[in-house]
């Protein structure tokens, strides 16, 4: 769950809790409130009617007279005298019989309708009634009346008021749902920009930092603190490129000085036939190793490079210089090399190190490619992008190897190396040198038929300004 | 001829003695750039090998104040490899080769002899063997006095073999020299062998006891006719 969700859950959580304490509050207090006038008024009812039996003038008809225009058959209302005989009785009273407590205070029952002929709807239909018992004592006799009214009304007056606070409830929650959301996200904004620019910080560029907000809030010291991690971080990769770059620069003189040695040794007359076949195996051996410190020499100087020279290259250009010097090679193992390059194209970079970069390509293409095979390259213009492809006929790379054939010392067949010589580097160097400019290496096969390797440059702003 | 050998590794300087010492050269040799700068002043030299990372003075100023001497002797710079601005500076400053480490003896020794013949008194640009010759300055081959067309590969190659006449040069040393430093040498030497049969075609060397040998295993050797 994102963190803005919980935030918002939090926030809507709280936020229905109070106002749900808040409207039980309010409802209980509500709820007496409407009674009150009720038990008021039968109360008055009650001990009109009271004084009414007293004085011998219980009412035949529905209605009590005088001041008061009240019809009493909407009431339930039994009088008793002191010996507990019903004096006079509604016809509500007469369907309807309704518990008696003894208390003076009103209280709700609620009836089944025995049958029809109350007025107050179908048999079985709940009705609640607010009853009350008013206790008069008179001249030595002594009445009950017990008074209760249909409550049908003020029911629908509490389910109202039910109504009303469900509705105000789901309308907060809806509401604090809507802005909870809002103030996460708010709140959350900060930390997104620190994520995006701390993502965006790869170990190609490294030298970046986050920006440090205004305020020196929380927001500041995360920033702060991942600033620093980053400041370790770019310190410890550019300690061990450093690192890789004087080993391979301490490793030279030694190997100059058994190369010096080993080929002196070679050339010496006195010494067995198979001793100088093993020296010779060693040398190299010890060429093989010279190569790889000098590429791993050049692979360190690119990994501590930040920045290249820019200069306008033509692309068919380099190329035909790169392939000229592999034109004998190219007659030998009888391969044959389509071109398909506008003449026109230009790319932008260092022509030293794409030159290397192509050579390094066309090296490839050569050694894992048959006799009698086919290399096309092929080079164009798509979009703002110059594409350059090596294609080759040949024994080609397992799908599984084509993401790491440009790791470090990555190599297809360990075998391989003994084969076709190499450092494992190649490709590593290709890919950086690329990466240095602002483009992409691709690299397909199939297996036992082919290999693509596709280069991305991009082209240089001020020529498509140009167009 | 008398060579300055200017290194701060004193196992690969002491090497480097025994290699020139072998191939009858007298060696002299200084450790850090004062002691070069020393050297250079009090003695003639014929040739000045000079590492430009050094101790107190370092190469490139040590090139610098020889130049400034009016010193004119050739200076082959070792460099580190990599620097194309060492490599810049170096030729700026008036160094006649550079040559960039980890090399080989051959091509060492082919670079020396190249630098020590074209400053030599009599500038001799012509390299010869048998009836072959070739002219380092036109950059011209001749069979008995006609000229010839090689490719720049094959004038590479044969220059190279006859800069060390008489001592064998391996593959992966003629295909490094050849297609330079840039070039997988592996790939490379597996071509030799092609320029080496077309080179011999070219100036009508039969393959056995011909001016250029097959040595199983090294790679080729000229040698001066024998008879």
């Amino acid at each position: 769950m994102k963190i803005r969700h919980k935030i918002t859950l939090w926030i809507t959580g709280t936020g229905v809790l109070v106002s749900l304490v808040f409207s039980l509050i309010i409802f209980l207090e509500m709820k007496e409130l409407p009674y009150k006038s009720i038990d008021t008024g039968l109360e008055v009812i009650g001990q009109i009617l009271g004084r009414l039996a007293i004085a011998g003038k219980i009412p035949s008809s529905g209605r009590l007279a005088g001041s008061f225009s009240v019809d009493v058959n909407q009431y339930w209302i039994k009088i008793y005298d002191s010996h507990m005989k019903i004096i006079y009785q509604t016809q509500l009273a007469r369907h309807v019989t309704l518990p008696m407590r003894n208390n003076r205070r009103a209280y709700t029952v609620i009836k089944s309708m025995p049958e029809n002929g109350t007025g107050l709807g179908e048999e079985g239909n709940k009705v609640a009634f607010r009853v009350r018992t008013v206790y008069l004592q008179k001249q030595g006799s002594g009445y009950i009346i017990q008074i209760a009214k249909p409550l049908g009304q003020l029911q629908d007056e509490v389910t109202d008021l039910l109504q009303s606070i469900a509705l105000g409830l789901l309308v907060t929650t809806l509401l604090l749902i809507f802005l909870g959301y809002g103030v996460a996200g708010r709140i959350l904004k900060p930390i997104g920009v620190i994520n995006r620019m701390a993502r965006d910080i790869s170990n190609r560029t490294l030298d970046r930092r986050i920006p440090m907000g205004k305020s020196r809030d929380e927001l500041y010291e995360l920033s702060g603190s991942l600033n620093r991690m980053f400041d370790r971080l770019q310190y410890s990769f550019d300690m061990q490129k450093q690192f890789i770059a004087d080993a391979s620069h301490e490793l030279k003189s030694p190997i100059t000085l058994l190369m010096l040695f080993m080929e002196g040794a070679i050339h010496r007359k006195d010494l067995p036939d198979s001793f100088q076949q093993r020296l010779i195996h060693q040398t190299n051996i010890l060429r093989r190793m010279s190569r790889l410190v000098k590429n791993l020499l050049d692979l360190s100087a690119l990994e501590l490079k930040r920045t290249i020279s820019f200069a306008q290259i033509s692309l068919p250009g380099l190329l035909k210089s790169v392939l000229e010097d592999y034109a004998d090679v190219f007659a030998a193992k009888r391969i044959n090399l389509t071109l398909n390059i506008p003449e026109d194209l230009e790319v932008r970079g260092d022509k030293e190190e794409l030159q290397r970069v192509f050579i390094n390509l066309v090296d490839n293409a050569i050694k894992y490619s048959h006799t009698d095979g086919d290399i096309r390259i092929r080079a164009a213009r798509v979009g703002h992008d110059i594409r350059v492809s090596l294609y080759n006929t040949g024994r080609g790379i397992p799908k599984a190897d084509l993401e790491r054939v440009f790791d470090q010392f990555y190599r297809v067949e360990k075998s391989r190396s003994l084969q076709y010589g190499g450092s494992g580097l190649g490709l590593t160097i290709v890919k950086r040198i690329v990466e240095l400019h602002g483009g992409t290496v691709e690299m397909e096969s199939e297996p036992g038929a082919w290999t693509q390797i596709t280069i991305t440059l991009p082209v240089p702003a001020e020529s498509y300004q140009k167009q | 001829m008398k060579i300055l050998i200017v290194d701060d590794e004193p196992d690969l300087l002491e090497e480097l003695r025994e290699t020139f010492k072998q191939q009858r050269y007298e060696v002299d040799t200084a450790a850090d750039g004062e002691e070069a700068l020393d050297k250079v002043f009090d003695n003639a030299y014929d040739l000045i090998i000079l590492d430009i990372m050094l101790p107190k003075i370092d190469g490139l100023e040590v090139l610098k104040e020889t130049r400034d001497g009016d010193i004119k002797t050739p200076v082959l710079m070792l460099t580190a490899r990599g620097s194309v601005e060492d490599k810049i500076a170096g030729l700026d400053y008036g160094a006649d080769d550079y040559l960039p480490k980890p090399f080989d003896r051959s091509e060492l020794m082919a670079r020396v002899r190249s630098l020590l013949r074209r400053t030599s008194e009599h500038k001799d640009t012509l390299l010869t063997v048998g009836d072959v010759s070739l002219d380092t300055k036109t950059r011209e081959v001749f069979k008995r006095d006609v000229p010839m067309e090689l490719t720049p590969k094959e004038f590479s190659i044969l220059e190279f073999l006859l800069y060390n006449k008489n001592r064998a040069v391996s593959r992966f040393t003629l295909a490094e020299h050849v297609w330079g430093d840039e070039f997988d040498p592996f790939t490379m030497s597996n071509f030799i062998d092609v320029h080496i049969k077309n080179l011999r075609r070219k100036i009508g060397d039969p393959e056995t006891k011909g001016i250029i040998r097959t040595i199983r295993g090294i790679g080729f050797i000229i040698e001066d006719a024998q008879e």
